[in-house]
């Protein structure tokens, strides 16, 4: 197989070959560095790395070569998002204010490194990791399954390096939905930790008890492999939590295990009739694989979004607020109404959203003690074209944009909990819209620290689908 | 309750040190915040007052707060 044909293949395969030396880590990054630069035009990356990368490359050669291979990810290009600090790169956190060159490594960045990853390059995000903002300082990113859709906020590079195979793996940050948004759109995995199981020393923050960091990867044996190797206690970031990581084992099927369907996410036009029609098609294929599947409810499911975005973006509005005094004119206009707006929400407002955030909590945990996973859409719908306006002309506006759709990821934010969003097929072909499809996925949400239920779940499934085996049609 | 207006929204962002670049960021921050204010005030719940707002989940069970 070429080095071309080679980056289409999931990680853990190229992992297999690197570590037993059968390829080389040399040639993959020049394979994925050229791959990067042919389809720039998407902006999945902010600082491609080519030199740095292959200098990793070279070293983890020679390690392999002498036999002294670091574990999975040794010689594996990785990609990640530029809200984290890489050592001597650019970190922008995809904005315009913020420009400086890291002087050391995020946790996750180094264990990367301690593991033999090849770290390829920082890769583009909505500004500040908000998502929302209509311009973008480092290049519009472009769904690579249609280049005239959005690829998802706020980890759209990581989305589309991933999907347009511009990178072996990449990470994500996730603090309302961010890593499970572009891996929906971009047709990928996406993992959300559950909170504190990942350092966050190192990262941009929005919203310090939701956010989280995680990976996205072609396929959920990826998503695992990446994962065991950035999670753990940090004394440098003192809310991770002290307990042990067991290795990721899939076992055959799914018997035994109760899956919860979150009424409340695709009933009542919660998700299109596309959405829906895949996941109960996708549902199908858990009950064939031996799940039993039950019909669950969280009855304040449809406000998820907006006690998610209210509180995130308040704590946002705070982080923000010298630079908006001294430099609104430096944001995209979006984020800057949308962080100006909450600097004025009100104590009380902020406090009942706190207390709706554990009521919600509450229902989520019940759920969880009554099955073992929860799933629902992971976006309600395929992705939208580009954004040039907000379109948030009228209160009535903002309302149907922020706090109805974009509810499916916001419970299990709050919640804490682990979430992964993965691929269960494409919508239709409409020529009125102008696609020949458009991937939708699945949220699979566990107990907290049950990562391994939920990646028990998705690779199954992609055991039994090769829905992750599709990739988009560049030329 | 009533709606902000885009007047009252400017006062307010005056006196946290913040100002709107025109009048099509007043509008859409006056509609931001008018919706957030009208939404969070519809919120009910019959254990509101009984739920703590609890800022971490895990760490007090492992001893670490």
């Amino acid at each position: 197989m070429s080095a071309e044909e080679l980056v289409l293949r999931p990680a853990t395969e190229l992992s297999a070959l690197l570590t037993s030396g059968e390829l080389s880590p040399v040639e993959l990054t020049q394979a994925f560095v050229a791959r990067a630069k042919r389809y720039d035009r998407l902006n999945a990356y902010i600082t491609l790395d080519e030199e740095g990368a292959l200098r990793q490359a070279q070293i983890a050669q020679a390690e392999i070569k002498r036999g002294a291979v670091r574990g999975p990810l040794h010689g594996l290009p990785v990609g990640v998002k530029d809200q984290f600090d890489v050592k001597g790169l650019r970190t922008t956190a995809g904005s315009v204010i913020v420009d400086y060159v890291a002087d050391e490594d995020a946790t996750v960045v180094a264990r990367l490194r301690e593991e033999g990853a090849v770290i390829l390059g920082k890769l583009n995000l909505s500004e500040f990791a908000l998502g929302g903002n209509v311009t973008h300082p480092h290049g519009i990113p472009h769904n690579p399954w249609d280049e005239t859709r959005q690829a998802g906020q706020s980890s759209s590079g990581s989305g589309i390096a991933v999907a347009a195979s511009l990178c072996a793996a990449a990470l994500g940050g996730d603090t309302a939905g961010s890593i499970r948004g572009p891996a929906a759109w971009c047709g990928i995995t996406g993992l959300r930790p559950t909170w504190g199981r990942v350092s966050r020393r190192g990262a941009w923050p929005m919203a310090w008890f939701m956010d989280t960091i995680g990976p996205m990867t072609k396929t959920v044996a990826d998503a695992a492999m990446v994962f065991e190797a950035i999670a753990g206690h940090d004394p440098q970031d003192p809310h991770t939590s002290t307990r042990a990581l067991t290795p990721f084992e899939p076992a055959e099927g799914l018997a035994g295990l109760r899956v919860g369907v979150v009424r409340e996410s695709i009933d009542n036009g919660m998700a299109t009739p596309d959405v829906a029609a895949g996941v109960e098609a996708a549902l199908n294929v858990l009950r064939d694989l031996g799940a039993t599947v039950l019909d669950e409810t969280l009855p304040l499911f449809e406000h998820g979004g907006l006690i998610s975005n209210g509180l995130a973006d308040s704590e946002a509005a705070q982080i923000h607020r010298t630079f908006l005094r001294e430099r609104p004119q430096d944001y995209d206009f979006a984020s800057r109404r949308r962080l100006m707006a909450a600097s004025l929400v009100p104590a009380a407002a902020y406090v009942k959203l706190s207390r709706f955030r554990m009521l919600m909590r509450r229902d989520v945990m019940a759920a969880l003690d009554r099955v073992d996973v929860l799933v629902t859409p992971a976006q309600a719908e395929g992705a939208p074209k580009i954004a040039t306006a907000t379109g948030l002309t009228s209160k009535e506006a903002v309302m149907r944009q922020f706090f109805g759709l974009r509810a499916h990821r916001g419970p299990f934010n709050l919640s804490g909990v682990p979430a992964m969003a993965l691929p269960i097929g494409f919508t239709p072909t409409d020529a009125e819209a102008g696609h020949v499809g458009l991937p939708m996925s699945l949220q699979v949400i566990g107990r907290p620290f049950a990562e391994n239920a939920v990646f028990q779940l998705g690779h199954a499934y992609q055991q039994a689908t090769n829905w992750h085996e599709r990739r988009p049609a560049l030329d | 309750m009533p709606d902000l207006t885009p007047d009252e929204i400017r006062t307010q962002l005056a006196a946290i040190g913040l100002t709107p670049l025109g009048q099509d960021d007043l509008d859409e921050i006056t509609h931001r915040i008018n919706a957030v204010n009208e939404a969070v005030l519809a919120l009910e719940h019959p254990d509101l007052d009984a739920q703590e707002p609890t800022s971490i989940f895990w760490l007090s069970e492992e001893g670490a707060e």
